[in-house]
C-alpha cells in the first residue's frame, strides 16, 4: 500500500527547555510577540515566566490571557482583532489544546478577514500569517504538531476545525517541568486523550508507516508511565516521558487521522459537558474491538504495545477481545470515571447515537458503523469498568 | 387522479386504471423495488413471463419541479439477474406525466410472432397497434416514421434491432425533447431486451390536449418552495462543468489520476487524454455547429447536453456523455473523438449500452481480436451486432459473455455488469459502490470522485459510498441526480415540497428514508432472487494489478464491504 508522512512542526524537547523560549522565538526573526494563555496559567506563575523570558530576550509582549476551553470563535476574532492592532510578528501560546488552538485561530485571521467560520475545512487558500512557538503545559493534545485547530462555532454551538497550514508551528518547545504541577484528573483525562490519538491513528485506514511507528511507543510509553504520573503527578521521568508521547501521538494522528473514538467523544463532550479526554475514553475499548474485525494486525500492534499476549494464531475477534480489555484496565488504573460514575443515565447517553454519525471523524473507520451498532456500544461502554 | 397504463402482452390489451394509493409517495427507483417486491417473483426468468418492465415517472412528477421528469426504467435484469432500475432523460416522463399516467406496467408474452407499440393520443386515448411494419427498423429511422406519423410534438420510448433480438445489453432509447433525437438511453442491465421479449417496440405519447394536474395537499406552499429550490439548481448549476461544457468534463480529472480507464481498465495513464477532453469537445462544437448547453426535457435549468455533428457540420449524436467517451476512448486506446461519437450514434441507434459494449470492445481487442485503437475495427463489431453475425450476438450479450469466450481473465463487472468510466484501484468508494450497489457495477449508484479523503485511500471510503447509494436511491426517485446535486445545500426544501404535494410533516426523513428503504427492497429482492455476499465483489486483478498511474490496488477487504448498506 502506498502512503505518506508529513513532518510539520520541529521540536525543543525536554526539562527545563522553556528557558529557550526567548532564544528560539529571537531566532524566528521575531520582535514583538502575542503571549496567548489562560487565566489558570497566570495563576500558577507559568505564563509568567515565559512573558519574563521572552521580554529578557529583547522581545517585546501583548498578553491575551482570555483563552476559553472549546475556544468559542467569537474570543478568537476578538483576539485576533487585538493582534492585528498590536502589529505582533509572532504568537507564542502556552497551554493546553485550547491555548494552542486559540494561537492557531489568531494566526489563520491575522492576513485573512473574520468570521473565522468561513475557513472551516481543509483550506488550502489561505493567507499565511506569522510564526508561532507552542508550549504545551498538558501532555494530550497533540495540538502542537498537527495542522489544524479545532473551534467551537457559537451560531451553532458545534465543533468544527480549520485544517491549513496557517496552523503549523514553527516550533513546540516540549518542557515537562510546566506539567509538574497538573492535577491527577487532568492528567489522567489529557494523557488518555494522546491514548487515543495513537490507537485510532493505528486502525483509522488512513495509516501509514511513520504514523505507526509513533502510534506505537506512544501507546508503549503512555501504558506506561501515565498511571505513574496520574498516582505521583512531581514523577518527572514520568511526565517527561507522557509529554513526548502526547506529541508522538500527535505526530501521527495528524497524518493517519483519528476517527470513532473521537466521533463519539465529540458528540459525548458537547451533550454532556465533560472533557474532551474523558469523553474521548468513554467507548474506545469497544471501538477497538469493533475495529478489530477489519484492522487486526492493527489493533494486535495495539495489544502487543500494552503487553498482551496475543497467540499468533488469534482470531481477529479475539485479538479485538484481549486489547479491549486491556484498554480498559488501563482506564481504571488512571481512575477514568464511566458516564455512569459521572451520574449521566444510560437513557440519556443512548439519545446521542444518532449524532455521533454526523460528526467528522466517524466518516474515517475503514469498518462501517451503523446507528445501531453506536447504540449498542454505548450500551455496553456506559458502566463498563473491566 | 393518477393512472397507471397496463400494458398486457399476452391477451394484447392496454387499460388505464388508477395509480394505486400504496404507491402515492413513491416514483423512479422507489417505485420500481417496491413494486418489483410486490409483483415480480424474485426467481422469475428475466425474458419470460413473469418478469414486467416498469416505466415509471417520478414522486414529483407534474409539477414544476426542475428535471422532475426523469423516467426510470426497471424489472428483473437478464444481465444481472437482480433488480434493475435505468433511469434517462428526454421527453417521455413529461408526456406521461402530462397524460396523467405515473407508470406503465407491461406485462406477460404473447402467443402469437408479432410486433406492438402503445399509442397514446392527444385525448388520452391508448392502443395497442401492430408494429409488424417497423421489425429490425433501429431508433432513429423510427422516431422519423412516428414523427411523420404524429407530428413532431411527440415523445418516444422504443428499442432498436439489439432489443428486438434480446440482447442482454439492449438499452431502451428515449427521445430527446425539441428535435426528438432517441439519444436518452436506459442503458444498464438490458432493459432493452426485457422490452423486446414481450414484443413491444414502443410507446408513443402524444402531447395531450389538455395537461394532468397533480393535485396538491397545498399547492401554494409547494409552488413556493418549488420556485425557490428551482432557484437553488439554477444557480449552482450556473457554475457546474456539466453545464459549461458537459460530462465530459469530467476527463479533465479523471485523466491526470488514473480514474480513467485505459486499455480494458489496465490502469495506466493514457497521455493523449485530451484529444477526448474538454478542450477538444468544445472546439469541435464551435467549429462544426454543434451545442451544448441543451436540455433533455422541458424545465431542466442545468443543460447539460450537447448536440455533436461530423465535420461536414451534419448532426452524428446528442447526449454524447463522458462513460462513453472513456470507455470507448482510452479504455479501447482511441482518441478520436469523432470515432467514438459515431460509434454513440450506432448504439443509440440499435440501441445497445455503450458501457456495455465498450467494455466487450475492450476485451476484444485484449485478447487480440482487434488491434488496440482501432476504431475502424471498433465500429466493425459495433457493425456485426447490427447484422447479427456470431460474434454480434456474443457481443450483443454482455462484456462477460465476451470476456469467457475469448478466454480473457480480466474482466471488469460486478454482478455480470460492466463497469463505468472509473478505475475502482483509484476511487476506491466508487469501487465500494461497484462492490455493493444492488444494482451491479454502476456509477451511478453513488461515485464517490472527490468525496472521501484521497481518492486512492481507504479512509472515508466506505462511508461516503453508503451515504452517496442512499442519496441516489432517494435522488433517482424524484429528479435527476445532476439537478439534485446542485440542491444538496438546500435539502430540507426537498422535505418541504414532499409535505406540499402530499401532506404530512416536512419531515427530511421522508427524503432520505426513501433511499434507505429502496436500497433495502432492492437488496432483499436480489437475495431471494438468489445473490449472496458472493456477489458484492470486484473482480480479483483490481486486487492482485497494481495500477501503473499511481501503484493502488483494491485493498478494500470484505469485511468493510460487508457493512455497506447495513443501516
Amino acid at each position: 500500500m502506498i502512503t505518506s508522512y508529513e513532518v510539520f512542526v520541529p521540536a525543543l524537547m525536554g526539562s527545563g527547555s522553556s528557558l529557550r523560549t526567548g532564544l528560539k522565538v529571537r531566532e524566528l526573526g521575531c520582535n514583538k510577540v502575542l503571549v496567548v494563555y489562560d487565566k489558570g496559567l497566570k495563576d500558577v506563575g507559568i505564563s509568567d515566566k515565559i512573558v519574563e523570558n521572552l521580554n529578557a530576550a529583547g522581545i517585546e509582549t501583548i498578553c491575551f490571557d482570555g483563552v476559553l476551553p472549546d475556544p468559542p470563535d467569537i474570543m478568537i476574532e476578538g483576539a485576533a482583532e487585538i493582534a492585528r492592532e498590536g502589529n505582533i510578528d509572532g504568537i507564542v501560546a502556552v497551554g493546553g489544546g485550547s491555548a494552542i488552538d486559540t494561537a492557531k485561530g489568531i494566526n489563520v485571521l491575522i492576513h485573512n478577514q473574520p468570521p473565522i467560520a468561513q475557513y472551516f475545512g481543509i483550506r488550502n487558500d489561505l493567507k499565511p500569517g506569522v510564526p508561532m512557538v507552542f508550549l504545551p503545559t498538558t501532555s494530550g493534545t497533540g495540538s502542537e504538531v498537527t495542522n489544524m485547530c479545532v473551534i467551537t462555532h457559537m451560531a451553532t454551538g458545534a465543533k468544527n476545525s480549520v485544517t491549513s497550514r496557517v496552523c503549523i508551528g514553527s516550533i513546540a518547545i516540549l518542557d515537562p517541568d510546566l506539567t509538574l504541577g497538573l492535577p491527577s484528573q487532568i492528567t489522567a483525562a489529557t494523557g488518555f486523550d494522546a491514548f487515543c490519538h495513537a490507537a485510532e491513528a493505528l486502525t483509522s485506514g488512513h495509516e501509514n508507516p511513520l504514523s505507526d511507528a509513533l502510534a506505537r511507543d506512544a501507546i508503549r510509553t503512555i501504558s506506561d508511565y501515565l498511571p505513574i504520573a496520574v498516582t505521583d503527578g512531581c514523577n518527572s521521568i514520568a511526565r517527561e516521558k507522557m509529554i513526548i508521547a502526547s506529541m508522538l501521538a500527535g505526530m501521527a494522528f495528524t497524518n493517519a487521522l483519528v476517527h470513532l473514538g473521537h466521533a463519539f467523544g465529540h458528540t459525548i463532550g458537547a451533550r454532556f459537558h465533560i472533557s474532551h479526554g474523558i469523553a474521548c475514553a468513554v467507548a474506545l475499548p469497544q471501538i477497538i474491538e469493533f475495529a478489530s474485525v477489519t484492522e487486526s494486525h492493527k489493533v494486535r500492534m495495539i495489544g502487543e504495545c500494552m503487553d498482551v499476549e496475543i497467540a499468533k494464531d488469534a482470531t481477529p475477534e479475539e485479538i479485538g477481545n484481549l486489547t479491549s480489555h486491556a484498554i480498559l484496565k488501563l482506564k481504571k488504573d488512571i481512575n477514568m470515571p464511566t458516564m455512569k460514575d459521572l451520574d449521566f443515565t444510560l437513557e440519556d447517553l443512548l439519545k446521542i447515537a444518532p449524532l455521533v454519525s454526523q460528526d467528522l471523524s466517524f466518516a474515517l473507520s475503514p469498518r462501517r458503523m451503523t446507528t445501531s451498532q453506536v447504540a449498542e456500544i454505548l450500551q455496553v461502554a456506559y458502566d463498563a469498568n473491566g | 387522479m393518477w393512472s397507471t397504463l397496463n400494458i398486457n402482452m399476452k391477451n394484447l390489451t392496454v387499460s388505464r386504471v388508477p395509480f394505486p394509493d400504496k404507491y402515492r409517495e413513491m416514483g423512479g427507483r422507489g417505485l420500481i423495488a417496491q413494486y418489483m417486491m410486490d409483483h415480480v417473483p424474485p426467481t422469475c426468468d428475466p425474458l419470460g413471463e413473469e418478469n414486467k418492465l416498469l416505466i415509471c415517472t417520478t414522486v414529483f412528477a407534474g409539477t414544476n419541479l426542475t428535471t422532475a421528469h426523469r423516467i426510470s426504467i426497471g424489472g428483473k435484469s437478464p444481465l444481472t439477474g437482480g433488480i434493475k432500475e435505468s433511469n434517462a432523460g428526454g421527453y417521455a416522463a413529461n408526456l406521461l406525466a402530462g397524460q396523467g399516467i405515473r407508470m406503465a406496467v407491461v406485462e406477460g408474452l404473447p402467443d402469437t410472432d408479432g410486433l406492438w407499440l402503445v399509442h397514446i393520443n392527444a385525448k388520452g386515448e391508448v392502443a395497442l397497434e401492430d408494429a409488424t411494419a417497423y421489425e429490425g427498423t433501429n431508433n432513429y429511422e423510427f422516431v422519423d416514421k412516428m414523427h411523420e406519423k404524429y407530428g413532431k410534438t411527440i415523445a418516444t420510448i422504443s428499442i432498436g434491432s439489439a432489443g428486438e433480438r434480446i440482447h442482454r445489453i439492449a438499452s431502451i432509447q428515449i427521445s430527446e425533447f425539441g428535435e426528438g433525437y432517441p439519444s436518452r438511453a436506459a442503458a444498464r442491465g438490458g432493459m432493452g431486451s426485457v422490452m423486446g421479449s414481450k414484443r413491444l417496440k414502443a410507446i408513443v405519447i402524444e402531447k395531450p390536449e389538455t395537461r394532468f394536474e397533480p393535485e396538491y395537499a397545498d399547492r401554494e406552499t409547494f409552488k413556493a418552495v418549488c420556485t425557490e429550490l428551482n432557484k437553488v439548481i439554477a444557480t449552482g448549476a450556473k457554475a457546474d462543468p456539466f453545464r459549461n461544457i458537459g460530462t465530459i468534463a469530467t476527463i479533465e480529472a479523471t485523466g491526470l489520476s488514473g480514474v480513467l480507464p485505459v486499455e480494458n481498465f489496465s490502469g495506466k495513464l493514457f497521455p493523449e487524454y485530451t484529444e477526448v477532453g474538454a478542450n477538444k469537445f468544445l472546439t469541435n462544437l464551435a467549429s462544426r455547429g454543434g451545442r451544448n448547453k441543451q436540455i433533455c426535457q422541458p424545465g431542466c435549468v442545468v443543460k447539460c447536453s450537447n448536440v455533436y455533428n461530423d465535420k461536414e457540420g451534419n448532426y452524428l449524436t446528442s447526449g454524447f456523455e463522458y462513460e462513453t467517451i472513456a470507455l470507448f476512448g482510452p479504455n479501447c486506446r482511441i482518441s478520436d473523438l469523432d470515432v467514438i461519437a459515431r460509434m454513440d450514434r450506432i448504439c443509440d441507434d440499435c440501441g445497445i449500452d455503450t458501457i456495455e459494449v465498450a467494455n466487450a470492445i475492450a476485451i476484444s481487442m485484449e485478447m487480440g481480436k482487434i488491434p488496440w485503437g482501432d476504431g475502424e475495427a471498433a465500429i466493425g463489431l459495433l457493425q456485426e451486432i447490427k447484422d447479427g453475425t456470431e460474434f454480434g450476438q456474443l457481443l450483443g450479450n454482455g462484456c462477460e459473455v465476451v470476456g469467457n469466450a475469448l478466454g480473457c481473465k480480466r474482466i471488469p463487472v460486478v454482478k455480470h455488469q460492466g463497469m463505468a468510466g472509473y478505475d475502482p484501484r483509484n476511487t476506491k468508494g466508487t469501487g465500494i459502490t461497484y462492490a455493493t450497489s444492488p444494482q451491479g457495477a454502476d456509477h451511478t449508484a453513488g461515485l464517490t470522485l472527490g468525496r472521501a479523503m484521497a481518492d486512492t485511500g481507504r479512509a472515508a471510503q466506505g462511508y461516503a459510498s453508503n451515504k452517496l447509494q442512499v442519496a441516489m436511491a432517494f435522488a433517482d426517485s424524484m429528479m435527476c441526480i445532476f439537478a439534485f446535486a446542485n440542491c444538496v445545500p438546500s435539502m430540507p426544501l426537498l422535505a418541504d415540497l414532499m409535505a406540499g404535494l402530499y401532506g404530512g410533516k416536512p419531515d427530511i426523513t421522508r427524503v432520505t428514508g426513501m433511499g434507505v428503504k429502496t436500497l433495502l427492497t432492492e437488496k432483499a429482492y436480489n437475495k431471494m432472487a438468489g445473490m449472496t455476499e458472493a456477489d458484492d465483489k470486484i473482480p480479483e486483478f483490481f486486487k492482485t494489478e497494481a495500477s501503473p498511474a499511481t501503484g493502488s490496488v483494491f485493498d478494500v477487504g470484505d469485511a468493510e464491504l460487508a457493512c455497506i448498506l447495513n443501516f
